[in-house]
């Protein structure tokens, strides 16, 4: 093999981009609150956007952890499965951008891309509308969330949804989804 | 009735910690909600609410002094506001108390929300 990863390459891509956190690999939740702790501390002094990052982040990962097509299956006494991804937190003068990746089934793409278009359509009051209107909806059998992530994604940063998906197969494609959050958010 | 004590932990999920006190009515959840099976632990809660609401009209105060829930907790809270809501129409005396940082702007937000599809009072107050 002579095309390796060249870690100082990405290193020096980190770098130039001011890239804060970056993660690839199982979205476990011994990780997920290392990262949680490690994004609370880190911006102490603003809360209300340390907070909007944290949550934010939380959301994201728990999209991760439950609907990425790649899967990890952990243990043999007690077997515990998440899904692998990608989660980035990098920073320019005025945002803080976060970043999160999967591998997705090609026949989850149109409702997810939907999903996503629905929500940037809106401003503040037509999201919490929607939020409101979710949550009211009765659970879903097997589903461990509530279905309003990506919604409340929207609401917290206050800026649109960008999307990106690259397929890859005739089965996978990968999804990107990305999201800034101003540094001087105010909540309407 | 037995009272609910929870202690709150932060090691992997986020737990919150929980206080329903059957002899003084006062229930009280704080810190954070991050749950690894949400629906089951706020179903311990509802259940014991509901068996608290059912022994005649006695006065219940809620103080929800939450400062993180994700997305998932927010739909139980909404459950236990319904029932709250349902224990006040039936003639008990009810008080929900909810704390907040004076900063939290969408958390002010979210509890307007919750309140208004509960359709319930709820009193917002500074930590």
């Amino acid at each position: 093999m002579t095309n390796k990863i060249n870690i100082f390459d990405y290193y020096m891509d980190f770098e130039e981009n001011n890239v804060i956190i970056y993660y690839k690999g199982p979205f476990i939740e011994t990780i997920l609150a290392k990262i949680s702790e490690d994004i609370k501390s880190r911006f102490d002094t603003d809360p209300l956007t340390s907070k909007k990052i944290f949550s934010i982040f939380i959301e994201l990962a728990q999209n991760i952890a439950h609907h990425s097509a790649e899967r990890n299956v952990f243990g043999e006494a007690r077997i515990k499965i998440s899904g692998n991804g990608t989660f980035q937190l990098s920073e320019s003068d005025e945002y803080f951008t976060l970043v999160s990746g999967n591998l997705i089934r090609n026949e989850d793409v149109p409702e997810i891309i939907d999903k996503c278009n629905t929500v940037n359509e809106l401003d503040i009051e037509g999201l919490r509308k929607l939020k409101r209107d979710l949550r009211n909806l009765p659970r879903r059998e097997g589903h461990k969330g509530a279905n309003i992530g990506l919604v409340d994604i929207a609401i917290k940063a206050q800026n649109p949804l960008r999307v990106e998906v690259t397929p890859i197969n005739e089965d996978f494609s990968y999804f990107i989804i990305s999201v800034d959050v101003s540094k001087t958010s105010k909540a309407e | 009735m037995e009272n609910i004590e929870i202690k709150g932990e932060k090691t992997e999920f986020f737990i919150p910690t929980v206080n329903f006190n059957a002899e003084t009515g006062v229930c009280e959840i704080a810190g954070e909600s991050y749950l690894e099976e949400t629906f089951e632990f706020y179903q311990k809660l509802i259940d014991w609410l509901n068996q608290y609401t059912s022994q005649g009209k006695k006065t219940l105060i809620f103080n929800c002094k939450l400062t993180y829930f994700n997305t998932a907790s927010s739909k139980a809270i909404l459950e236990i506001l319904r029932l709250l809501k349902n224990y006040q129409e039936s003639g008990a005396d009810v008080k929900i108390n909810w704390f907040y940082h004076e900063w939290d702007d969408d958390m002010k937000m979210e509890v307007e929300d919750l309140g208004l599809d509960a359709d319930v009072k709820i009193d917002l107050l500074t930590f």
